[in-house]
């Protein structure tokens, strides 16, 4: 992390600050969410035979990292229209600095969101059932997952560079790839032939790690190994588009 | 020898409002994200919920039975959150002194708001017309008559209505549409959760049940479902007419009222 990185990553902290649809997805969103699936959803969880609290944390955890990622994707966005990424490019500073500074803001943004949805789900019912060592990487998991989840989403911003395109794309990609994994739902409740690609799609492959780190009593190698694999994939993608756009778009 | 002077140009409120229809359905087909959230976002959340959710909330009685059950609620979820857009748009029309200009060319005063507010109807429409094609598809069924039929289509538009000028009220006042949409989204989003539309009353948990008996997403998507397979519509229609007319009746002339203020701020 350069000094650079951590100066854009404040100038994006405040405009975020200065934007109430940026504190209502970070914050309330997720927490309306987590209490409305809760609340409409738990009863015929409970009877299906599923502790639906202990469910739920790591499905919103990841949708409240998509609503980051997609802010983010957009953020970038409007630093290729709006002439800052051509701006900083004149200036000493590090070619990449903007890419992480936004980066490291958006992480911060995601441990926001964790740090609101820990507590509230504790309140409803919630329990690490793993030891301290597992919790602390259930919460590491998160902030990984959100690290690779905006990388991608920033190169797409910076590649697509409309700010409406963008805004498409992210609820096309979001809709499905949530709602077709088994961050809410398990994947047996699934029509048999939509099984296969909701139990292997990296959202629910990550759902599945986080999930084992909370639990107790199951084995973390396998779920760890698979998304990590998966996380490591997609941040060599991220990467590799982010560079590309950076390039061209300053 | 005469000259022939053309008659001044006169405000017809019919065809003022028509065109401004036109403009508004423009608007709304030329930016990505209220098309998304009229024709997507319903669709989507049919075919995902459904697919997630379907045999959980129905157990022992297939996909088929949820698209039924769920299929009124996902509708009513596309009506609610798109006019958020109608919303949105209102409030950046009026800070770029659209609406201002209008005021000094020969145009009905009625008509902006009118338009905004027929065009708002026929994105509806289309909305619940599309959903229930994609319904159909999976298995929706009416089972009732053409009347009720009809009334299935309808009501929506009904209790949009009132939405719509809740909607007006706030976009009229609002300092940016960002805020506006931010804050009416987590409501709308409250009232299609706490209710009726994706499990029935008994699975809710204690405390929700009476906001969801109340709830007007809870009697229009209870009504839309005796409108398409029968059963007693008194309290569900009565309801919703109720909490339509109540909404226009409060925030209809509250809409006017601070559209005029803002209009003749020009800001």
């Amino acid at each position: 992390m350069s000094l650079d990185s951590t100066v854009l990553a404040g100038r994006h902290l405040r405009l975020m600050s200065r934007r109430p649809a940026s504190i209502m997805g970070a914050v309330i969103l997720p927490l309306l969410f987590a209490l409305l699936f809760f609340t409409v959803f738990g009863k015929v969880m409970d009877r299906a035979g599923i502790d639906y609290i202990f469910y739920l944390l790591p499905a919103i955890i990841i949708q409240a990292t998509f609503f980051t990622a997609m802010s983010s994707a957009q953020l970038a966005a409007e630093d290729v229209t709006g002439g800052t990424l051509r701006r900083l490019r004149v200036m000493p500073i590090r070619r990449t600095a903007p890419v992480f500074g936004l980066l490291w803001a958006e992480v911060t943004r995601a441990a926001l969101s964790i740090g609101a949805l820990v507590p509230a789900s504790v309140a409803l019912g919630f329990r690490f059932r793993g030891g301290l060592l597992a919790s602390a990487g259930f919460i590491l998991a998160s902030l990984a997952f959100a690290a690779v989840l905006c990388t991608c989403f920033i190169a797409m911003g910076l590649t697509l560079r409309r700010v409406e395109a963008v805004q498409g794309a992210s609820n096309l990609i979001y809709f499905p790839a949530l709602l077709l994994s088994n961050a809410f739902a398990p994947a047996w409740a699934f029509p048999s032939w939509l099984r296969p690609v909701v139990e292997h799609q990296p959202v629910s492959r990550v759902a599945d790690a986080i999930r084992a780190l909370a639990d107790t009593d199951v084995g973390l190698t396998r779920p760890l190994l698979i998304a990590t694999t998966w996380l490591a994939g997609l941040l060599v993608v991220g990467l590799g588009f982010a560079t590309r756009a950076i390039g061209r778009a300053a | 020898m005469t000259i022939a002077v053309p008659p001044p140009a006169r405000a017809s409120l019919l065809h003022d409002t028509m065109v401004m229809t036109g403009r508004t359905l423009l608007v709304t087909l030329r930016y990505p994200t209220a098309l998304f959230i009229a024709v997507v976002f319903p669709v989507l959340l049919l075919l995902l919920m459904t697919a997630s959710f379907g045999t959980i909330v129905l157990p022992g009685q297939g996909y088929r039975a949820f698209v039924n059950f769920g299929l009124p609620l996902f509708a009513v979820m596309g009506v609610l959150f798109s006019t958020l857009g109608t919303g949105a748009t209102t409030t950046i029309d009026l800070q770029a002194g659209f609406d201002t200009r209008l005021r000094t060319m020969p145009v009905s005063a009625a008509a902006p708001l009118l338009g905004r507010i027929a065009a708002d109807s026929l994105r509806n429409l289309m909305t619940l017309v599309l959903v229930v094609a994609v319904g159909i598809v999976m298995g929706f069924r009416f089972n009732t008559g053409p009347a009720s039929i009809i009334g299935f289509f309808v009501l929506p538009l009904v209790f949009a209505l009132g939405v719509v000028s809740l909607v007006l009220a706030a976009a009229v006042r609002a300092t940016s549409a960002e805020s506006l949409t931010s804050g009416l989204n987590a409501g709308f989003l409250l009232i299609s959760f706490l209710s009726t539309g994706m499990v029935s009353l008994a699975d809710l948990p204690g405390w929700a049940q009476p906001i969801a008996r109340g709830n007007p997403v809870s009697l229009l998507a209870e009504a839309m479902r005796v409108l398409a397979h029968g059963g007693p519509l008194t309290r569900p229609l009565l309801g919703t007419l109720a909490w339509a007319v109540g909404l226009i009746a409060v925030f209809g002339p509250l809409a006017v009222a601070g559209y005029r203020k803002r209009r003749a701020a020009r800001q």
